[in-house]
């Protein structure tokens, strides 16, 4: 049963990810990021996988006393989602996503872009 | 009716607006003693969250001056400080319990990394990073410290 939830907190985390709406941060390891509510946490990070050439990726819950209660990665979650590599792409994605926000990547080029176009458009 | 009849229906009014008079007191008092009890409480948590501020201050000197056996003792007591203010206080907002759940997810996952670096008897890889955490979460803290502060007297 707890593989079954650790999976639909992957999909409504990355839904919630796509739409912008969760606020990541960094952490004390620059390849971990998590996500703080106010009784528990959650966290995805990725380590170099033993068997394939990509990566894995980790989702872990935190609760309240910062105790990690569970932890799975996208090869433990891959027999629940339909499609093949399904969880990898999933958890890929939204590890990708939270380490822009949190670095604030995104904001950054945003920025940048604005920069240059006020610029640009002085010349034109 | 007789003068006596009217000096009873004056006593029976006077005894209602002494009664009434009596009650609106005791609710003012009521309020006034919640008022004070919610005061007291806030005192003591912004209180509480000073010394928690104050100690993550301590516990970055202690990484600086590579005191990994003592720094581990501040970890833990500074998060059950912090468990304390964010359970004993309900005029937290999610926002405010937010910041303190995740300075205790932190404090949580440094310990680890100190723990584990002090089984091998080595200092922790990055140090200047975990300063650089704790003080970002120092940062996000001081505004709930000055919210507790200017709800006293409210």
């Amino acid at each position: 049963m707890t593989i079954q939830k650790i999976g639909a907190i992957v999909v409504n985390l990355k839904k919630l990810t796509e739409k912008g709406k969760l606020e990541w941060e960094k952490t004390e390891k620059a390849d971990v990021f998590q996500l703080a509510f106010p009784n528990f946490t959650i966290r995805i990070s990725k380590r170099p996988s033993e068997v394939e050439p990509e990566d894995d990726y980790i989702i872990s819950v935190i609760d309240s006393e910062g105790v990690e209660i569970e932890s799975m990665s996208d090869v433990d979650l891959k027999s629940i989602y339909t499609l093949p590599g399904e969880a990898y792409r999933m958890m890929k994605y939204i590890w990708e996503s939270a380490r822009g926000y949190a670095l604030g990547v995104e904001q950054t080029l945003d920025i940048i872009i604005k920069e240059l176009e006020k610029k640009g458009s002085g010349f034109v | 009716m007789i003068l006596t009849d009217y000096l009873s229906i004056a006593g029976l009014l006077l005894t209602l607006l002494g009664f009434t008079v009596t009650i609106l007191n005791v609710r003012k008092a009521r309020r006034l003693t919640e008022q004070l009890r919610g005061d007291l409480k806030r005192i003591d948590a912004a209180s509480e969250l000073s010394s928690a501020i104050a100690c993550m201050t301590e516990i970055k000197t202690l990484h600086r001056m590579g005191q990994w056996f003592i720094v581990l003792d501040r970890y833990s007591s500074l998060r059950k400080s912090l468990i304390l203010i964010r359970e004993n206080n309900h005029d937290l907002n999610d926002e405010s319990k937010k910041i303190i759940q995740s300075t205790i997810s932190l404090l949580s996952a440094i310990e680890d990394i100190v723990e584990k670096s002090n089984n091998k008897k080595e200092p922790p890889e990055d140090v200047p990073k975990l300063n650089q955490i704790i003080s970002k979460q120092m940062d996000k803290m001081h505004p709930i410290l000055l919210e507790l502060q200017n709800k006293i007297g409210r």
